[in-house]
């Protein structure tokens, strides 16, 4: 079982696109593409003949499946029961068949088949698997658009995940392009040739979208607490995700308790460092006195990310209540992100007892470095790069 | 590897039910497929064969019952006869599969229970592990 390096969307460009396969989702095989050909097979003689059948016979059909976890079996049987009502039924569509690294591949697929099967291992479930027939691709029509400008990782707009996608300026105003269709880039130095969708169109300016890469939370530890008086301890642990290191530079990070340590990727440029566990402590102290209930404000108690206690209050949080790691390339900081521990529990002190800790969503790093020239999703200049040639031509 | 069922799996006929697995039975492989019926024929574009889904959809749900016995002869018993369940022979009639999770209730109208596959391991054992197969429109409703 490994992660998914692909992304498969249904009409993509239609009211309800389905993401149907995801980067990271897990799987338990490679996606498989065939094509195959009816052939007329005849004996002549002690010798075999063949030729293809007919002049417009090929096939071809994609096929890919994924592992879906589920917390408890009943919740993932009802699940699997109630998932082909989802499925991607009725009409072909375009289909996105999108690589974590390089250009996309687009046509036009129709449901062949799918399969659910119900499994405990290795988490409560379902392995569900598609067979799509798929044509064989898209055809290029109309002019080819010269490109005279356009830039890749926008530096004006600094960071966010809408600028690191592409943007192409052709010579002409009108170029017959609309939102959602697609084109095929090539020439573009740092832009992989391939398919990529049109997101905007402003005159001559065509933005085109990049993979993004979006990581599942993590879940930090609960919290527990005493009576009146004492402390609740926070124990939360982290992971940095990175995507899309390039070969031939070299990667560091710093983080809370780590001055500078280098960074290994893996396969697609990715890495995962678990940070050692994080800790942090809360002391309160007189908090239910004889003379009632404290404070409505701090009764019940609520710990969350946004309301943390100041010190002197009779709740005080001593220790770290965010954590900033940094991301450096050949020596130079490219990235960093602030994170603070989104944690939540509740104490209604007016009954004394202890804490009600729920463990909740907590904070991680994620740094996508996808995109032309690997920049960082979110603030990268050094691999912001002009666009100067190229061509695009649409493609249905 | 066989695990116990989560859900009571019943086959409803005539408005009476007859139960093919209670929650806590053994059972193994459950899987719900479908597939969709494509219209194919030579196309206009070279090498390339046109499909256009035609709207008719077929759903598969599958799955094994395992079963214990005290007595050998009792196992042979219901490996000679897997399709009779409560007495009644299941597999004459169209039906409805029910499944039932907790409270939430999924049903398939129209389902025929297309075959039934009894194992007995060869051996001193007593377990019989019948597959079922039934045949429905792909997509269950609430019931």
């Amino acid at each position: 079982m490994r992660d998914s390096g692909w992304r498969i969307t249904w009409d993509p460009a239609g009211e309800t696109p389905r993401v149907l396969l995801d980067f990271g989702d897990p799987m338990d095989g490679e996606i498989q593409r065939d094509l195959v050909q009816v052939v007329d097979v005849g004996r002549f003689d002690q010798a075999m003949q063949g030729r293809p059948f007919g002049r417009k016979n090929r096939k071809r059909r994609l096929e890919f499946n994924r592992l879906v976890e589920f917390s408890d079996g009943a919740e993932a049987f009802l699940a699997m029961l109630d998932a082909a009502a989802d499925d991607p039924w009725g009409e072909k569509q375009l289909a996105r068949i999108e690589p974590i690294l390089g250009g996309s591949v687009f046509a036009r697929a129709a449901l062949l088949s799918f399969e659910r099967d119900f499994v405990t291992q290795p988490f409560p479930g379902y392995s569900e698997k598609y067979a799509f027939r798929v044509d064989s691709g898209l055809t290029l029509v109309g002019d080819v658009l010269t490109i005279i400008g356009g830039w890749f990782n926008d530096p004006i707009e600094g960071g966010g995940t809408s600028s690191s996608g592409i943007t192409i300026i052709v010579d002409s105003d009108t170029p017959d392009l609309v939102p959602g269709d697609v084109v095929y880039v090539d020439g573009v130095s740092g832009v992989a040739p391939g398919y990529y969708q049109v997101t905007n169109v402003n005159g001559g300016q065509v933005s085109l979208d990049a993979p993004t890469n979006n990581r599942p939370r993590i879940v930090a530890g609960g919290v527990t607490g005493g009576s009146s008086s004492g402390s609740v301890n926070l124990h939360y642990t982290a992971t940095i995700y990175i995507d899309g290191m390039q070969d031939g530079a070299t990667y560091q990070y710093s983080a809370p308790g780590v001055a500078l340590a280098p960074i290994t990727p893996g396969p697609f440029g990715r890495a995962e460092i678990a940070l050692a566990d994080i800790s942090s402590q809360i002391s309160y102290s007189n908090w239910y006195s004889g003379s009632g209930p404290p404070d409505a404000s701090v009764d019940p108690l609520e710990l969350n990310g946004q309301n943390q206690p100041k010190p002197g209050d009779v709740v005080a949080e001593t220790g770290p209540t965010s954590w900033t790691v940094t991301l450096f390339r050949n020596g130079v900081e490219i990235d960093s992100q602030t994170v603070s521990p989104s944690w939540a529990t509740s104490k209604a002190y007016s009954s004394g007892g202890p804490a009600i800790h729920n463990p909740d969503s907590g904070a991680h790093a994620t740094f996508d470095l996808h995109g032309p020239g690997g920049g960082s999703s979110r603030r990268d200049p050094g691999v912001s790069q002009p666009i100067t040639s190229g061509t695009a031509q649409k493609a249905v | 590897m066989a695990y116990q069922s989560p859900v009571l799996i019943e086959y409803v006929i005539d408005a009476t039910a007859y139960e093919v697995a209670a929650v806590g039975d053994w059972i193994d492989r459950f899987r719900v497929s479908g597939q969709q019926e494509l219209f194919e024929s030579d196309g206009h574009k070279a090498a390339d064969a046109w499909f256009m889904p035609i709207g008719g959809a077929t759903g598969e749900i599958s799955f094994i019952v395992e079963r214990d016995y005290s007595a050998h002869a009792d196992a042979q018993a219901a490996f000679l006869s897997p399709e009779v369940v409560d007495g009644a022979d299941l597999i004459q009639s169209t039906g409805t599969l029910r499944m039932t999770i907790g409270e939430d209730v999924r049903e398939w109208e129209n389902a025929v229970l297309q075959s039934v596959t009894p194992a007995l391991p060869f051996g001193p054992t007593s377990t019989v592990a019948t597959a079922f197969r039934f045949i429905a429109p792909p997509v269950p409703v609430e019931g």
